[in-house]
């Protein structure tokens, strides 16, 4: 991970009006349960359509997105397409800060098998176009007209100090005056997603606010995981 | 033809996930790509170059055929049928 210890911000950067988390076969949005699939029989794709259906998302590109796009979209569309949000949307000045482990390996591995066919394997575009783990900010970025800056880390763990200094940086340099940052993890037999998007100052609205800090950002990751 | 455009129909469907659609949403004539169409993109018609080539033995060599015979079901399909190799497995009439 690059040394962001030496940023150095002149101001208390921001503050988290809402987050999301993704993981077995549950959705919740700041601390509560919106959607759940019981049992854990159905693959997560399946759960994934399953939560596109039930919030009558009408987006059909969805469906030609891979399962760590769809993941994305799922729980960014928590959290930047809600009613309640409509009067405090996030705007093309957001930047997007996502980090996983395990890049695209589930797509990746598809892949393979594609181009291993007995036959002469022919690449899929659609497949291989999702083989890059920042497809999937592209594909967030497309849906909510976001054109800020974006990046993607590959880190062993959640790298929580690392993406609140860097965000509190954007944000304080003004760069950005609000970014979706998070955790967005798909492996072969694992999935979990933690989005939520920090502002550059105090919304006066009718809703919990969390200090941008790594301490509350730990907390609220491992609170659903 | 009839039975090539129904054929085509459900493998573009399945070929493309397009799992929001059903066969009865896509006429022969209607449009495949833009938004007046069914929507699908540059991406997608990768896809359907592989589809001919793997489902009827047919190589687009020339991008410039895509953009009229990919117009429409009936289109593809009538390409199919001026392009296809006596080693493909495509329906005939």
């Amino acid at each position: 991970m690059p040394p962001f210890y030496f940023l150095k911000c002149t101001n208390m950067a921001g503050y988290i009006s809402t987050y999301c988390t993704v993981s077995r076969h549950q959705i919740w949005v700041n601390g509560k349960t919106v959607f759940e699939e019981e049992g854990t029989e159905k693959e997560v794709d399946e759960f994934l359509i399953a939560a596109h259906r039930h919030f009558k998302i009408k987006y059909p590109k969805f469906y030609k997105m891979d399962v760590l796009s769809r993941l994305a979209f799922i729980a960014s569309e928590m959290l930047l397409s809600t009613d309640t949000l409509k009067n405090d949307s996030v705007n093309s000045q957001t930047s997007i800060i996502l980090c996983n482990r395990s890049s695209t390996v589930v797509t990746d591995v598809k892949h393979q098998k594609n181009i291993q066919k007995e036959q002469g394997g022919i690449p899929s575009p659609a497949t291989f176009v999702y083989t890059l783990p920042n497809i999937m900010i592209g594909e967030m970025s497309i849906r909510h007209r976001l054109t800020g800056e974006s990046v993607l880390f590959i880190s062993e763990t959640f790298p929580v100090n690392a993406v609140v200094q860097y965000s509190n940086f954007m944000i304080d340099q003004g760069i950005c005056n609000s970014c979706l940052c998070g955790w967005v993890e798909v492996s072969l037999n694992y999935y979990h997603a933690f989005l939520y998007v920090v502002k550059s100052e105090e919304k006066l609205v009718k809703r919990t606010i969390y200090p941008h800090t790594s301490e509350t950002i730990q907390k609220l990751y491992l609170s659903n995981h | 033809m009839d039975t090539l455009i129904t054929q085509l129909r459900a493998q573009i469907i399945e070929h493309l996930n397009l799992d929001d659609i059903q066969p009865s949403d896509v006429g022969a004539d209607d449009p495949l790509f833009g938004d007046d169409g069914l929507g699908l993109d540059s991406i997608d018609a990768l896809e359907v170059v592989v589809l001919l080539d793997e489902h009827y033995g047919i190589k687009v060599d020339d991008p410039n055929e895509i953009n009229e015979s990919f117009a429409s079901l009936r289109t593809l399909a009538e390409f199919i049928k001026q392009n296809q190799s006596i080693n493909a497995t495509a329906v005939t009439e």
